[in-house]
């Protein structure tokens, strides 16, 4: 579980996360949305230790990591994965190599460090790609790379931000099916940074709605589209499909438009 | 434009605007750097009867020691650098900028001076002077110490680059996993290694040429065999040509890894979030990246502290005016031409090169090949090349100063703006290109005026290094032409003590205004 209460994280004097609290349950994916600048990436920095807040009290399976006074778990030992926008794979090492890098500074022998790397790549279908070089791979494929080196550690929760941002249409979908099932069989809590309402429905089932560094509005699909709080919520409710305009919801789409 | 066919790929159309600026770009430099090189091979070969010279067990010994002391200094200072290179730029701490300028400028002094800096504070007649102390200074470890002083800020400010080129997703990733140290070590270094490696190369070129301060600390190295041989009691230009060999099979050799090796790409990397700043060290770790940095910053300013406190002891600034002549503007007009003509040239064959275009890469190699063959070779390749009757119209006049440092200090400011360049999208000249700007309209208004912060900078480098530089003037400097630091240099061995510190200070204030100078430029928010 991800709980947030009253985060509030600054940057040269000015609040860029002000007072945000929602939490995430076990199993559960929430999509945090928002304009750009809104300060979504900065709250996920400040769950994963980068961005110490300035106030407020972050949980990670149960245990106070920040209590905005002080960094009381450093990052390394949040146990907190994340699949960057950029994917961030190291240029320098094999697919094989960006896997055993967290493995190695957690201690794993090379037996326990291999079979886990070799059972990673086999859930997103790299297994016979693991000498392969960064650059050597394609989108799609690099995005399964991310992917399986933020779980081989098996993390207490994930984070993702705006991680297919880059992929065409097809690829999308097929890395947003891998995801689902993965984090779906794992049970894993996890935030979900994305621009795109069609990716937010795909996965979430929960929405965060960040605004000017505010949780504007924070519920189910249902609940947004029924009372949207602020424009933007209404408009990314009408782009989604969630039921503001037709009526219809995310629920009642044709698997084809999902 | 020609869609590409399959499998090749279309060759861009050279204007005639282009083609005249390369010819120009390229002739300027080729005439620099190629004439003193061909110069100094026939010598060799014409000189091939005196080969027997090089059978002297001696010549032999000095130039192993040359590169044990270069290899040394090397290795000092990339330890040295590489720690305050990662101190500097992953730590956030009070006063951080001001210790990086003071820790950096001693790179931009020539090495003699802070040698002198050195014997005035630790020499037997030093502030804090002993004779065992002094008796390390007057050593090779003395030399290695003080050259690994001087050198280290080159490595600092390539590992500080290197680092701040690093997407910092890459770093976030590793921390998530990994302790600080491991993420430095594991993630951060080897990532930027090819620009520690050629920092690396930098200072083992610039240790190897040295001569000032083995020459001052009286320790005996391979340039200064090939020096004497140029005039004085020694004189025999057959000998010194034959002895240029080894060095020049060196510079290859050096050339060779640069090129093949550590490549063109040493610093630029792109990446979405790579103009943010990241700090790694927090805590204790904090505090003893800001102790490391501090004893890097002290490290520097205590040589100079040792000449100023001697001439100001020594009453050496009351007769500083009358001892410097007219050095202080030899310098300053050698310099700032050269510095001028290579950004002019750098420009060209930078925006090249970071275009991709063969021209540019051919540039780069002839400058590189110059900057990496030792300073003895280009100043008598110079000498015969220029000593003439019919070019004694350059070789007594200033001028030759600026071919000489255009010769050494061109790829510094090619390299520079090779890399500043690479960063700006090609499609913004593209966009110049489609409303119909021509090539030197796009050059100046887009990539020079867009770039007006890194081409300010190569133009401040090169400077530097052409006020810096003593190795290739001392042997060719016009009569009564002489920069500054040749008047330190020849001052040193018998000129009044003090006034050499007070000359010495000089040197090190036209520095220190010239990069402060454009250190407040840079700081205006007009230029881009």
């Amino acid at each position: 579980m991800i709980e947030l209460e009253h985060v509030c994280v600054k940057r040269q004097g000015r609040a860029v996360v002000d007072d945000a609290s929602f939490s995430v349950a076990d199993g559960e994916l929430v999509a945090l949305v928002g304009p750009s600048g809104s300060g979504k990436s900065t709250l996920l920095r400040a769950v994963l230790g980068l961005d110490p807040p300035h106030a407020g009290r972050i949980l990670v399976g149960g245990a106070c990591v920040s209590d905005g006074k002080r960094e009381l778990v450093t990052p390394e030992a949040r146990n907190v994965a994340m699949v960057f926008q950029d994917l961030a794979l190291w240029p320098h090492m094999s697919v094989k190599g960006n896997l055993e890098f967290g493995l190695k500074a957690r201690g794993h022998a090379a037996a326990q460090r291999e079979a886990r790397v070799q059972q990673a790549l086999e859930w997103v279908s790299m297994a016979d790609k693991s000498e392969r070089s960064p650059g050597e791979l394609s989108g799609g494929e690099r995005q399964r790379v991310a992917i399986a080196r933020a779980l081989v550690l098996d993390p207490r929760a994930i984070l993702l931000d705006e991680p297919l941002a880059n992929l065409d249409i097809a690829l999308k979908a097929e890395i947003l099916a891998v995801l689902a099932t993965l984090l779906g069989e794992r049970g894993i809590p996890a935030v979900y940074v994305t621009h795109d309402p069609w990716e937010a429905a795909r996965l979430a089932q929960r929405v965060a709605v960040l605004e000017a560094g505010r949780v504007t509005q924070w519920g189910t699909f249902e609940e947004l589209a029924a009372s949207p709080s602020t424009s933007f919520v209404e408009a990314f409710a009408r782009a989604a499909g969630w039921g503001v305009a037709s009526g219809s919801s995310i629920r009642d789409l044709p698997n084809s438009a999902r | 434009m020609a869609p590409p066919v399959d499998g090749h790929v279309t060759r861009r159309h050279i204007g005639w605007q282009a083609a005249m600026a390369w010819t120009l770009a390229g002739g300027l430099l080729a005439l620099a750097i190629v004439p003193p090189l061909t110069q100094v091979a026939r010598g060799l070969l014409g000189g091939s009867g005196q080969l027997s010279s090089l059978a002297a067990p001696r010549i032999w010994v000095l130039l192993g020691r040359s590169v044990l002391l270069a290899g040394a200094v090397t290795a000092v200072a990339l330890v040295a650098g590489v720690t305050l290179g990662v101190s500097f730029a992953k730590a956030s701490f009070p006063g951080r900028r001001l210790l990086l300028a003071l820790h950096v400028l001693i790179a931009f002094l020539p090495p003699f001076l802070p040698a002198l800096g050195w014997f005035r504070l630790v020499g037997r007649s030093g502030f804090v002077g002993s004779e065992s102390l002094s008796r390390v200074l007057f050593s090779g470890t003395g030399a290695v110490l003080v050259l690994a002083t001087c050198l280290t800020p080159i490595v600092t400010a390539l590992t500080w680059l290197g680092l701040h080129s690093i997407d910092p997703s890459l770093e976030d990733a590793a921390r998530l996993v990994g302790r600080p140290l491991r993420t430095v070590f594991a993630i951060l270094l080897p990532i930027a290694s090819r620009a520690i490696a050629l920092s690396g190369l930098i200072v083992f070129a610039l240790a190897l040429s040295e001569l000032g301060v083995p020459m001052f600390l009286r320790v005996d190295v391979y340039p200064a065999v090939v020096f004497s041989r140029l005039g004085g009691m020694d004189f025999a230009p057959g000998e010194a040509a034959v002895f240029m060999l080894p060095l020049l099979a060196t510079s290859l050799v050096l050339f060779g890894i640069e090129h093949l090796w550590i490549g063109r790409k040493s610093i630029a990397s792109l990446g979405i979030r790579s103009g943010e700043r990241s700090a790694v060290f927090r805590g204790r770790a904090r505090i003893a990246a800001a102790l490391v940095a501090a004893v890097g910053a002290l490290v520097s300013v205590a040589p100079v502290a040792g000449l100023a406190a001697h001439a100001t002891a020594g009453r050496g600034w009351a007769d500083m005016v009358r001892w410097a002549g007219d050095a202080p503007v030899n310098t300053l007009r050698a310099a700032g031409a050269a510095a001028l003509l290579c950004t002019a040239v750098a420009v060209v064959a930078g925006h090249a090169a970071a275009r991709g275009r063969g021209f540019g890469r051919a540039m780069d190699a002839l400058a590189s090949l110059g900057f990496l063959v030792p300073s003895t070779i280009i100043g008598v390749g110079l000498i015969a090349t220029w000593n003439r009757p019919w070019t004694a119209w350059l070789y007594t006049s200033f001028g030759i100063l600026v071919v000489g440092f255009a010769a050494k200090y061109a790829i510094i400011g090619c390299r520079t703006l090779e890399v500043v360049i690479a960063q700006m999208p090609s499609s913004l000249e593209e966009a110049g290109e489609s409303v119909g700007a021509s090539y030197f309209r796009r050059l100046w208004g887009i990539v020079v005026r867009g770039n007006a912060r890194g081409t300010l900078g190569a133009l401040t480098l090169v400077l530097a290094f052409c006020m810096r530089d003593l190795e290739t003037a001392v042997l060719f400097y016009p009569p009564g032409g002489e920069p500054l630091t040749v008047r330190i240099f020849t001052l040193e061995a018998n000129g009044p003590p003090a006034v050499v510190s007070a000359l010495a200070l000089l040197q090190v204030a036209m520095t220190g205004a010239a990069l402060a100078a454009t250190a407040a430029l840079l700081h205006r928010r007009r230029i881009a």
